[in-house]
């Protein structure tokens, strides 16, 4: 009863319901109706696909573009499970790995004494000005460096140190970790180590489930960039642009792959943020 | 305040470097040296070899053409530079309002919490990439006729404005604010979920106490979540700000086209890093106001 009063606190009046409402489902429009119009898109038959303009519903339902994926897919000579493999290794050993790099490094930079750490935050926020694409060349040259060119390795080391991350939870262990309760930890005889994993991460966490689902959806989404040759390497977004490649007669087959390719975020969306309503209500260190 | 200076004393050096030494390993290695690289490239003529790009350095020549004999370049720079201060507080303060109202209790929060993310998953996801693949002019085009077909059907906003028989000039800025609208509400999806994630970390006491002591709801907004919120709205503006600037821009846009398809990177990394020069003052400016503003005053 206590935990519904903290809701209720927005909306005490019918009216501003209505209103809250209103807003939501007039933006939610926006929002989803494009998604709802590649869902029908993936079920239209060839003819309704080369209808124009456009139609937005789907009149007779076929799984037919769903059925073909596979067979497209034989063509590129690498069974399609080696895509799925690929993407779904890369993508969870990446975002795992990222987790843990930036958690550890924005304790650090959150709470400790190290010197320089304020220069290095502001020199790292800078760094963030730098997307993939500009520093794309340079990039290559050091993988090539490291002789990663042509592993899974060039897809997963360079998204580990992500800036983003470190900035994320860095600004959360601020506002939501305070000094006392650490210092209450030392006194009680808990190394660095336990801090870490006992005090700081279930603290944060929904700092950091918010983090997984970021990270987990724009590696799922990551394509080789010239960095990736061989074809059994390559990654189901890969896949995706070769189907599309095949032009209108194949956009019903790759609006499908691309329904299908959404599934996982929008998966691991409702686990992160399920996980952030848990955590309000089990975490009772706060404040 | 002096405390948070400080750190905890337990945080021994050598666990504080052990800690940080991976992430900075790798910030160094795929960052800073690229960075690194690109302003070489940029203070020289480069030239394509057999074993990559080679550098001849010849000073800051091609800043100076840019800044100086170049007629349209510094007004296009801070063109891109001002031309976010529009969206910003739009994209601020709409997924402040959404994240208030997702965060309450209400039957499908999930559904719609989902909802707002999707612009995510679909724009910098899984399609964009496809998008982005240059190959897939068709799927892009399907897509785009598509949507667009739909707000022309069934939404049909243009229709119902030219009905209103405004005058021209009204009806071409509610046009524009209209088309605004969709790319303002697809942008908030990661500002919403931060906001939410921050919303999560206000304890419950802080509301009881402002209830026992009379405090109204706007009162309770004003006084506690957004002073609990400073922290985390500081995050959104600079994510926010950041990716206005560089993953939006078609100022960037520009110079990468000329990176990637015409192999130039001297002029190219030249005018990147004046852009970036001039966003870095930008970003500075406005987060130093909001520190000196508004995190001074909350604490």
């Amino acid at each position: 009863m206590q935990k519904r009063s903290q809701y209720k606190r927005y909306t005490r009046s019918k009216a501003g319901n209505v209103m809250y409402f209103i807003i939501l489902i007039a933006a939610g429009l926006f929002t989803s109706l494009p998604l709802i119009y590649c869902i029908c898109t993936a079920f239209k038959p060839l003819d309704e696909l080369l209808v124009f303009p456009p139609r937005f519903l789907v009149h007779r339902p076929t799984i037919e573009n769903f059925v073909q994926i596979p067979n497209l897919v034989d063509k590129l000579g690498v069974p399609l499970s080696r895509y799925i493999f690929n993407s779904l290794f890369i993508t969870v050993v990446a975002t795992v790995l990222h987790i843990f790099v930036a958690s550890m490094a924005a304790f650090v930079l959150s709470k400790s004494n190290l010197r320089f750490k304020k220069l290095i935050f502001i020199f790292v926020q800078l760094s963030l000005l730098y997307n993939a694409y500009t520093l794309a060349v340079p990039q290559y040259l050091i993988f090539s460096k490291m002789e990663i060119i042509d592993t899974i390795w060039v897809y997963i080391l360079p998204a580990i140190p992500s800036t983003t991350g470190v900035f994320l939870i860095k600004q959360y262990m601020d506002s939501s970790v305070p000094d006392t309760l650490l210092e209450a930890a030392r006194i009680d005889g808990a190394g660095v180590f336990k801090m870490y994993t006992s005090i700081i991460m279930p603290i944060i966490k929904p700092a950091w489930m918010t983090l997984l689902l970021l990270s987990f959806q724009s590696l799922w989404a990551v394509t080789p960039t010239g960095t990736v040759f061989s074809e059994k390497l390559k990654t189901l977004p890969y896949v995706l642009s070769s189907i599309t490649a095949g032009g209108m007669a194949r956009a019903g087959s790759a609006m499908a792959a691309t329904v299908l390719m959404m599934i996982p975020p929008i998966f691991i969306f409702f686990i992160s943020q399920s996980n952030v309503m848990e955590t309000m209500s089990s975490a009772g260190m706060k404040g | 305040m002096k405390r948070r200076k400080r750190g905890i004393e337990s945080l021994k050096r050598r666990y504080g470097i052990m800690f940080v030494a991976p992430w900075v390993l790798g910030i160094v290695l795929f960052v800073i040296i690229p960075i690194f690289t690109t302003f070489i490239y940029s203070i020289s003529n480069v030239v394509i070899g057999p074993a990559g790009p080679e550098a001849h350095i010849v000073g800051f020549s091609h800043y100076y053409s840019y800044l100086v004999k170049n007629a349209t370049f510094v007004d296009q720079l801070v063109a891109s530079l001002t031309s976010i201060f529009t969206s910003l507080p739009i994209i601020i303060s709409l997924s402040l309002i959404l994240a208030l109202i997702l965060n309450q209790e209400f039957k499908g929060r999930m559904l719609m919490r989902g909802i707002f993310f999707l612009p995510v998953i679909i724009s910098s996801g899984v399609v964009m990439s496809v998008l982005n693949g240059g190959t897939a002019t068709d799927i892009s085009s399907t897509l785009s006729a598509g949507t667009s077909s739909v707000y022309s059907q069934s939404l049909n906003f243009t229709e119902i404005l030219a009905r209103l028989n405004l005058p021209t000039e009204a009806n071409e800025l509610m046009q524009n604010y209209l088309a605004d609208t969709f790319n303002l509400i697809w942008s908030c999806g990661v500002q919403t979920l931060l906001f939410i994630a921050g919303l999560q970390t206000i304890p419950d006491q802080l509301y009881e106490v402002g209830k026992v002591e009379g405090a109204t709801a706007w009162e309770s907004f004003w006084f506690i979540t957004i002073p609990m919120l400073s922290r985390v709205l500081l995050l959104v503006l600079f994510y926010t700000m950041v990716e206005l600037f560089v993953e939006n821009s078609v100022f960037v846009n520009k110079i990468l086209e000329d990176m990637r398809w015409h192999n130039i990177y001297d002029t190219t990394s030249a005018r990147l890093w004046m852009y970036f020069a001039g966003v870095g003052i930008v970003i500075g400016i406005v987060m130093l106001l909001y520190k000196k503003l508004v995190l001074k005053r909350v604490g």
